[in-house]
């Protein structure tokens, strides 16, 4: 499993609601991410993961570029359509799952060589020090009125494997679930273990979890959400 | 506090995942398909099976299939007399169909939120009969998205129509267009 450059994005939240993009913070998040993830590589386990260098190969670098913020459209859609009902109800996620793809990676196939790519995808919100004071306000006034408080800044992540043959990503996210890793007609990789459990004690944390290769051509769920992301 | 494998986990931060749908900008959505008739929209089209509309945009009709930033379809009509909202200008009733494209492609060229904007394609097109425009353009998002879009256009008395299919230019433009073909094969002007 070769995994790719993760993509990070880091956002200043404001106390009118409007969120920046910070570059030099996600900069710093980006080589976090990938520290964490080459420690991993080094840790002996059942999932042989490897990292590539996308400079080798122009080819692979430029076709990276163009799935990467795709994949970042594919995540914020399959977190809105596949949890779409999870406050109300927890249906099997199974049913939830839904055919995403990011098209044929011939070029970042024959680069890595691997079977699966990892494709990874953080964003974090972090407020403004305008933001804190307003939401305190409002905690000590409305909030304990209504027994509500202000929503802080949020912190995703969300991982995939990717076929890189057909691009077939995301069918299905399992958050804290334990199941298997595998990618359609191919044998298991791995079982995963607590996937994406909230970060203990902080209650605006939480990562998505790992996302399942199970099921192609699966219906989605009734009702679906999504972000009205450059609309014309 | 022992908790239970599955459900309970999911349970814990159920309300987080739901916020994150509220920050990407939820929309409530129904599953479509057979024919649609807007009185307030002044026409009536098919919808495609397995597509899902906006409830609550009001203002037009918006589908998408397994996602707004990876694909949509937005039909809907603006007044001839409303300012476009980047470049400022309006139509004009007796505007030819090539006219006003030009005015759709300009104000779809000023948007500041796009970046390295290309027209691919232009050319008159017929909805429902009538003379219109075409215009498939691709452009980049904010978020480095390389997106494209099909817009079908004409006037008709005091209305513009529209007829908008984007997609992510990789993979789901390709994937769907066919569906969006039939869908404005389907659509008729109301009496």
């Amino acid at each position: 499993m070769a995994v790719l450059p993760p993509d990070a994005k880091v956002y200043s939240l404001t106390a009118a609601g409007q969120r920046d993009l910070v570059e030099e913070w996600s900069e710093k998040a980006r080589t976090n991410l990938a520290q964490a993830l080459a420690n991993q590589m080094a840790r002996p386990g059942r999932l042989a993961l490897k990292g590539f260098d996308l400079t080798q190969s122009p080819a692979a670098q430029r076709e990276y570029e163009e799935a990467r913020p795709l994949f970042e459209a594919v995540a914020l859609s399959v977190l809105a359509h596949a949890y779409q009902h999870v406050p109300l109800r927890y249906a099997p996620l199974k049913e939830s799952i839904i055919d995403y793809s990011l098209g044929p990676l011939p070029s970042l196939a024959e680069a890595s060589a691997a079977d699966a790519l990892l494709f990874v995808y953080a964003s974090d919100h972090i407020s403004t020090g305008g933001r804190i004071v307003a939401g305190i306000l409002f905690t000590v006034t409305i909030g304990l009125l209504t027994k509500s408080t202000p929503v802080g800044g949020q912190t995703l992540i969300v991982t995939a494997l990717v076929d890189p043959l057909t691009g077939d990503c995301p069918l299905g996210q399992h958050a804290g679930f334990h199941g298997p890793w595998r990618l359609p007609g191919r044998p298991r990789y791995a079982r995963s273990r607590q996937c994406g459990a909230p970060a203990r004690g902080h209650s605006r944390r939480f990562s998505v979890g790992r996302v399942y290769l199970e099921a192609r051509g699966s219906k989605l769920p009734r009702h679906c959400s999504g972000r009205r992301g450059n609309q014309p | 506090m022992q908790r239970a494998k599955g459900e309970p986990a999911l349970k814990a931060y159920a309300w987080q995942i739901f916020v994150v749908i509220l920050l990407a900008g939820c929309a409530p959505f129904t599953a479509v398909g057979g024919k649609l008739t807007l009185p307030a929209q002044g026409f009536e089209v098919g919808l495609p099976e397995g597509w899902y509309r906006a409830e609550d945009v009001n203002e037009a009709l918006l589908l998408t299939r397994v996602g707004l930033p990876l694909q949509l379809i937005r039909i809907e009509r603006v007044s001839v007399g409303g300012e476009l909202p980047y470049i400022k200008k309006k139509f004009a009733p007796d505007m030819p169909p090539y006219e006003a494209g030009e005015i759709e492609l300009d104000d779809l060229r000023a948007t500041p939120e796009n970046s390295s904007f290309e027209l691919l394609e232009r050319g008159p097109a017929t909805v429902s009969g009538r003379p219109g425009f075409r215009l498939l353009s691709t452009w980049r998002t904010r978020e480095g998205l390389r997106v494209k879009q099909l817009h079908y256009g004409f006037l008709k008395g005091k209305w513009v129509y529209r007829l908008i299919y984007q997609a992510a230019a990789r993979y789901y433009f390709d994937r769907d267009l066919v569906t969006f073909e039939l869908v404005r094969s389907s659509f008729r002007l109301l009496p």
